[in-house]
C-alpha cells in the first residue's frame, strides 16, 4: 500500500520570530549600558515600570543546554564547586553558574540582576529560583506563591488563593515604586493584559489546529513560538501581531492540508521540556512519518484548556470573550491574570497534580503514543510523569519513558541508547522507518 | 530453506543456523569490545564450518542485539523484543510475555492471543548491567559465575546489599567481605539484590502472567538467581534449554518468515 | 530511655492497639506543616509517614527519581504496611513527598485524602490568609469524615498537650548543652521521632517519667567531640549511632524531623485556627521555604553557638532538591565563620565501612588531638 504523503512547506512567519528573539536578548544585553533594571523572574507586569527588564533563568539555561554542551558543563562545574546538588534543575546550574564564572555563553560579561522576582510556580525549583543572584550578590528578592490543592472545587478556597496571589503582587509593585522610586504606569499594563488576551485567542487556535491531520506544525515550530510573548517579553503590540500572523498562516495551512511532516501516519504527544541539546530525535522520528504534535507544555500558550460539554476539547475561556470583563484598575487586570489561570486545565498544575489530565490531552489530539522523558534534575519536570505513562498506558496510548540529567543537562542522556529505544519502541508498534 | 540469527549482545555474539525450522548449529564468542567486527566474522565462520555449509547456502540473515548495526552480511535487522517475541511463541506458543534479561538490558514483552506486541518494558539505567555486573562482582569473590551461583544457592543468611544501585551492592559486598561475612552469604545477598531489580522492571507497567512468561538471555541460565527471582515475583518462568541462544533463534526465525 | 525506640521500632502496632482501644481513625501525613492539633481535636490519630529501609521493587512503575523518604513511604503503602491507615493529608511542602501523596492513593484506598496548601512564602504579608483559609477548610473536612465537631474546648486541649510536648522535648534537648551529655544524639532522636507516630498524651507520659529518671543517670566521662547534624529529613537514628560509636556526640540537629519538628510552640488566642497558622509558618524554616528572608542560616548558627558543637555533619538525601539548592548558602556561612563541616549524601542503604572512615576522618579533623601522628 503506497504511503499518503501531503504537501510540506517552510513556515514563512519564521523570520520574524527570530528577529523578535534577536530584538530582546539585545535589550537584555544593553539592560546595563541603558542603565534599566534587570529583573529575575518572569513577571508579566513589569511591562508598568518605565525602566525595568525581565530576564528568566529558563530560557537562558536552555538556550546554553542546545548551543554548547562544553560551557553548560563548566557552568555546572563551577556551582557544583559550591556545594549545589547534581540533582537539581539544569537551567539553573547553567545560568547561575554563568554568573559564578562571571561570562556569557559568547563570553561576554554576566548581566548581573538587580533584583529578583520568581514567578508563581508549583515547581519545587521555581520557588528556591533566583536565591542563588540573592546569596550571592545580595540583592532584594520578593516572592509570589503558587497556591495549589487536589480534590473537589472550593470557590471559597479558590478565592482566597486568587486573591493572595493578587495581594502579593500590588505588595510587590508598590515595594519597586518605593525603593527605585519607579513610577508604575497602569494604564501600559492594563493595555498590555487587554494585548495578552488576544496573544491568548490567537494562541489557543494555533494550539487547536495542531488536532487537524496533518498536523500543520511541530512541535519544534511551537517551542519556536512559544517563549515569545511566554517567557522572553518584548514589545506587546508586535507579539499580538506575530502570534495573528501565525494563525493566519497555521489556518492557510490547515485549509490546504500543509503537513509539517509530509509522511505523517503516526501521532505522539510529549511532556514537558525535551531534551534541547538533542532536538535530533523529533528528526529521527519523522523517518518513521511519526510527528510530535505537542504537549501540555508546548501548549501553554493557549492558557487553560478544558473538555466541553460536547466532548470536544477547546480553552476554558470561549474565545474572543476577553473583552467582556472591563479591566479599569490595576487590581482588575492582576485578578484578571491571575483569575485566568487559577484553576482549570493549567498546564503545570494539571501536570503537578493531575496525571489523567494528559489523557485528555492525548485523545483531543488523536494521539498514538506518548514519549516522556524522566529527567533525574528538576523536580517539577519529573513529579507524577511515571503516573502519567500508566494513565496513558491505559487508554491505549504506547509510552516510552527515556533518562535524563534534565532540558539543560546533557550529562546523564546517552543519545545511541535513546535512539535505540526509539527504534524499539516503533518496531514494536508494528512500523519501520520510511527513510534512513 | 536455511536462514540465520545473529543476536551481538555487550558481552557475548550468539549465532543460530536454522534448517526448515530445527537448529542445525549455533555458535558464541565474547563480543570483543572495539574488535567486535572481527568477533562477529570469526563467530560467524565458525558456526558455518560447524554446521558444514557455505553463506551463499543461506537464504536470508537477521541481526539483532545492540550491536545489530555492525554485521555488514546480515540482510536485515530487527529490534529486540521482535526477536524475543518470535523465539517465545515458537518454543512456546501460550507465552504471553517475554522477560529477557541479558548482560546489559533487562526487557518484558507482553503479547495479545494473538502474537501481536502490546507492550514492551525496558529497564532504567539504575537496573542496567546486570549480567554484567555479576561476572565482574563473581570475579572480585574469586568465583566463575557458575561457581558464585551455586555457593549462593547454599546460603541461608539475611545478610543484604543496596538493591537499587549495582556500584552500591558492590561497595556493600565490599564491606561485607571486610567484615568477615561469609562468601556464599554474600552471594547470596548478590542474587537477592538483583532479583529485587529485575522484579521492579517487572512490576512496571504491565506485570507478567504468573504461569505464561518465558524467561530468556543469559542470566536466564543462573539457577540461584532465579529461584529468587521467582520467589520475588511470584512467576513460574518457562526457560529454553540455552536461554543464551534466544534472541539469535528470534532473528533466525525473523529470517525465516 | 529504650522505650521510645521501641515503639518507633513498633509503630504500625502501636498505631494498631491504639485504634482498637479509642475506636478512633488514623490520619497519616507526610510533611511536618500539617498542623496535627486539628486532627487531634477531631479525635483521630496523626501519624507521621516514616520510611524504612526495605527492598523495593514496587514503585519504580509509579516514580522516578525521588529521595528515599518519599519513595519508601509509597513503598511501605504497596507492602501493606500502612494497612491501618484511615485517611492521609498533605500539607505543602517538598514536592516528592506531593508525589508519594499521590502515589500512595495507588496502592491504597484511603477513606480520606486531605491536600492542605501552606504557602511557600511563609514570611509574606498575606500568608497568613490563605493559610487560615486553609485551616478552615482542613478542620471542616475532618469534621465531615470523623463525625465529630471539633469545638473551641477540644482545640484547646489538643494545643495545650502539643505545646506540653513541645516544651518537654526543648527540656531534654537542654540537656544535650552539658559539658557531657547524659542523653546521646541518638535517644534524642528517637525520642523525636517517636512523637510523631505516637498519641502526644502518651508521649508526654514517657517524657516526664524519662525526664525524673535522668537526673539520676551517671555520666559517661567526656564524650568526644560536639557535632551538629543538619540536612533532609531521617526516619531512624541510624547516622547518630553511627557517629558516636566513633566517639563523637551528636548535640544538636536541624532535621525535620529533628528539633524543627517541635521547636516553637502554639502562641494561644482567641481565634484558635489563626493562632494555628501562625504557628505554623512560624516554625523554623524548612530548607524549601526559606527563600525571601533567610531565617535558616541564623538558626542554624545560633543552634550551633548555644550548643557549643565543633563541627557540622551535613546529610542530604540523594535526590533531595531543596536542600541540593540550599547547601551552598549554607556551606557559605559555615566558611565563613570557619565552622568545621562535612557533607554526605544518604540514600536507601548506608554503605557503613565507607560511612566510617569519611566520618571518622571528619571527627580526627575536629579534634586533631585524637590522632598522633609523631611521637
Amino acid at each position: 500500500m503506497g504511503i499518503q504523503r501531503w504537501e510540506i512547506r517552510p513556515l514563512e512567519v519564521w523570520a520574524k520570530a527570530k528577529e523578535m528573539r534577536a530584538k530582546w536578548q539585545q535589550s537584555i544585553d544593553d539592560a546595563e549600558k541603558e542603565h534599566v533594571l534587570l529583573a529575575q523572574g518572569n513577571c508579566n507586569w513589569a511591562v508598568g515600570f518605565p525602566a525595568l527588564r525581565v530576564i528568566e533563568d529558563n530560557p537562558v539555561g536552555a538556550m546554553m543546554g542546545y548551543r554548547s554542551s562544553q560551557f553548560s558543563r563548566e557552568c555546572r562545574a563551577a556551582g557544583e564547586i559550591l556545594g549545589w546538588g547534581r540533582e537539581i534543575c539544569g537551567y539553573q546550574l547553567n545560568c547561575w553558574g554563568a554568573m559564578y564564572l562571571g561570562y556569557q555563553m559568547d563570553g561576554s560579561k554576566f548581566p548581573m540582576r538587580d533584583m529578583v522576582v520568581p514567578f508563581p510556580d508549583p515547581c519545587d525549583q521555581h520557588t528556591k529560583r533566583g536565591q542563588a543572584p540573592m546569596d550571592y550578590s545580595n540583592i532584594p528578592r520578593w516572592q509570589g506563591d503558587s497556591p495549589l490543592y487536589t480534590g473537589p472545587h472550593d470557590p471559597e478556597r479558590d478565592a482566597t488563593m486568587i486573591e493572595n496571589k493578587v495581594g502579593t503582587t500590588l505588595d510587590i509593585i508598590a515595594d519597586i515604586e518605593r525603593i527605585y522610586g519607579q513610577i508604575f504606569d497602569d494604564e501600559k499594563f492594563i493595555e498590555s493584559i487587554n494585548l495578552a488576551h488576544r496573544v491568548r485567542e490567537y494562541a489557543a487556535e494555533v494550539c487547536l489546529s495542531m488536532q487537524h491531520i496533518p498536523a500543520p506544525l511541530s512541535q519544534k515550530d511551537l517551542y519556536s513560538f512559544y517563549t515569545l510573548g511566554g517567557l522572553t517579553k518584548t514589545d506587546p503590540e508586535e507579539t499580538v501581531e506575530l502570534w495573528r500572523m501565525l494563525r493566519d498562516e497555521v489556518k492557510w495551512r490547515v485549509d490546504n492540508n500543509i503537513a509539517a511532516v509530509g509522511t505523517e501516519r503516526y501521532r505522539w504527544i510529549e511532556a514537558h521540556p525535551p531534551p534541547w541539546y538533542f532536538l535530533r530525535y523529533y528528526r529521527y522520528m519523522e523517518k518513521y512519518g511519526a510527528i510530535c504534535i505537542g504537549s501540555q507544555y508546548s501548549h501553554m500558550m493557549g492558557g487553560p484548556f478544558e473538555f466541553k460539554e460536547d466532548g470536544s476539547w477547546g480553552p476554558r475561556v470561549p474565545l474572543n470573550s476577553w473583552g467582556e470583563r472591563p479591566i479599569k484598575t490595576r487590581e482588575d487586570a492582576l485578578r484578571a491574570m491571575f483569575g485566568d489561570d487559577a484553576r482549570g486545565h493549567n498546564f503545570k498544575v494539571d501536570e503537578v497534580i493531575r496525571p489523567y489530565a494528559i489523557c485528555e490531552f492525548a485523545k483531543a489530539y488523536k494521539a498514538d503514543g506518548a514519549i516522556m522523558p524522566l529527567w533525574r534534575g528538576g523536580v517539577g519536570c519529573t513529579v507524577t510523569r511515571k503516573e502519567q505513562g500508566l494513565r496513558l498506558s491505559e487508554i491505549g496510548v504506547r509510552v516510552l519513558h527515556y533518562e535524563g540529567s534534565q532540558p539543560g543537562d546533557r550529562t546523564d542522556q546517552d543519545e545511541t541508547r535513546l535512539l535505540d529505544m526509539l527504534d524499539v519502541w516503533m518496531e514494536s508498534q508494528g512500523l519501520r522507518k520510511l527513510e534512513d | 530453506m536455511i536462514t540465520a540469527g545473529i543476536d551481538v549482545g555487550i558481552e557475548n555474539i550468539k549465532v543460530v543456523v536454522l534448517r526448515d525450522g530445527t537448529v542445525i548449529a549455533s555458535g558464541t564468542a565474547r563480543s570483543g569490545g572495539a574488535g567486535r567486527g572481527k568477533a562477529i566474522e570469526q563467530t560467524w565462520t565458525d558456526t558455518l564450518k560447524a554446521a558444514g555449509i557455505s553463506a551463499t547456502d543461506i537464504t536470508k540473515v537477521v541481526a539483532t542485539g545492540q550491536g545489530k548495526g555492525d554485521v555488514p552480511f546480515a540482510n536485515d535487522s530487527i529490534t529486540e523484543p521482535l526477536a524475543d517475541a518470535r523465539v517465545a511463541l515458537f518454543l512456546y506458543p501460550a507465552a504471553r510475555s517475554v522477560v529477557d534479561v541479558g548482560a546489559d538490558q533487562i526487557r518484558v514483552v507482553s503479547l495479545d492471543e494473538h502474537g501481536a506486541i502490546t507492550e514492551v518494558v525496558l529497564n532504567q539505567k539504575c537496573a542496567a548491567g546486570i549480567g554484567t555486573f555479576l561476572r565482574t562482582v563473581a570475579r572480585r569473590l574469586g568465583y566463575t559465575l557458575d561457581e558464585m551461583s551455586r555457593i549462593g544457592g547454599s546460603s541461608d543468611n539475611r545478610v543484604v546489599v543496596n538493591d537499587a544501585c549495582c556500584v552500591f551492592a558492590e561497595l556493600d559486598a565490599i564491606n561485607l567481605l571486610h567484615d568477615g561475612v561469609a562468601w556464599q552469604d554474600i552471594a547470596r545477598a548478590i542474587h537477592r539484590a538483583m532479583a529485587v531489580r529485575i522484579n521492579s522492571v517487572l512490576s512496571d507497567k504491565v506485570r507478567p502472567a504468573k504461569d505464561t512468561t518465558v524467561l530468556i538471555g543469559g542470566v536466564a541460565r543462573n539457577p540461584t538467581l532465579i529461584a529468587a527471582l521467582e520467589e520475588r515475583s511470584g512467576i513460574n518462568f518457562m526457560i529454553p534449554d540455552q536461554p543464551e541462544f534466544a534472541g539469535a533463534l528470534g532473528a533466525a526465525l525473523d529470517a525465516a518468515a | 530511655m529504650h522505650r521510645f525506640k521501641e515503639v518507633l521500632d513498633n509503630r504500625h502496632e502501636y498505631a494498631k492497639n491504639w485504634k482498637a482501644r479509642t475506636g478512633g481513625k488514623v490520619l497519616g501525613y507526610f510533611e511536618p506543616y500539617t498542623p496535627e492539633e486539628v486532627i487531634y481535636a477531631a479525635s483521630a490519630l496523626p501519624v507521621r509517614l516514616l520510611s524504612r529501609h526495605e527492598p523495593d521493587d514496587m514503585t519504580d512503575r509509579n516514580i522516578y527519581a525521588s529521595c528515599a523518604c518519599a519513595r519508601d513511604i509509597v513503598n511501605q503503602v504497596a507492602l501493606g504496611r500502612f494497612d491501618y491507615v484511615d485517611g492521609i493529608t498533605y500539607a505543602e511542602a517538598c514536592q516528592w513527598m506531593r508525589h508519594a501523596f499521590i502515589s500512595s492513593q495507588y496502592f491504597q484506598s484511603f477513606s480520606y485524602t486531605c491536600d492542605i496548601f501552606v504557602p511557600d512564602y511563609v514570611d509574606g504579608h498575606r500568608s497568613k490568609d490563605v493559610m487560615y483559609s486553609e485551616m478552615k477548610a482542613f478542620k471542616k473536612s475532618l469534621e465531615e469524615w470523623t463525625s465529630n465537631t471539633i469545638t473551641d474546648e477540644a482545640l484547646d486541649h489538643a494545643i495545650d498537650v502539643y505545646n506540653t510536648n513541645r516544651r518537654l522535648m526543648r527540656q531534654i534537648y537542654e540537656l544535650r548543652r552539658a559539658d557531657n551529655p547524659i542523653v546521646s544524639g541518638a535517644e534524642a532522636m528517637e525520642m523525636v521521632l517517636a512523637s510523631q507516630v505516637m498519641d502526644k498524651e502518651d508521649h508526654n507520659r514517657m517524657l516526664q517519667e524519662v525526664l525524673k529518671e535522668l537526673p539520676r543517670r551517671s555520666h559517661a566521662g567526656y564524650p568526644g567531640p560536639r557535632l551538629m547534624l543538619v540536612g533532609s529529613p531521617t526516619s531512624d537514628a541510624n547516622l547518630e549511632r553511627l557517629v558516636e560509636e566513633l566517639g563523637a556526640v551528636v548535640v544538636i540537629d536541624e532535621l525535620c524531623t529533628g528539633s524543627c519538628y517541635f521547636w516553637n510552640e502554639v502562641i494561644p488566642q482567641e481565634d484558635r485556627l489563626l493562632a494555628l497558622s501562625l504557628r505554623y509558618l512560624g516554625k523554623p524554616h524548612c530548607a524549601l521555604k526559606d527563600n525571601n528572608w533567610r531565617r535558616r542560616p541564623a538558626h542554624i548558627l545560633q543552634l550551633y553557638e548555644d550548643f557549643n558543637a565543633q563541627g557540622v555533619i551535613i546529610a542530604k538525601q540523594i535526590y533531595c532538591h531543596p536542600h541540593g539548592t540550599d547547601n551552598p548558602h549554607i556551606w557559605k556561612i559555615l566558611r565563613e565563620r570557619i565552622y568545621p563541616f562535612h557533607f554526605l549524601e544518604r540514600d536507601t542503604t548506608v554503605p557503613e565501612r565507607e560511612m566510617k572512615t569519611r566520618l571518622e576522618a571528619f571527627i580526627n579533623l575536629v579534634e586533631p588531638v585524637r590522632v598522633k601522628l609523631r611521637g
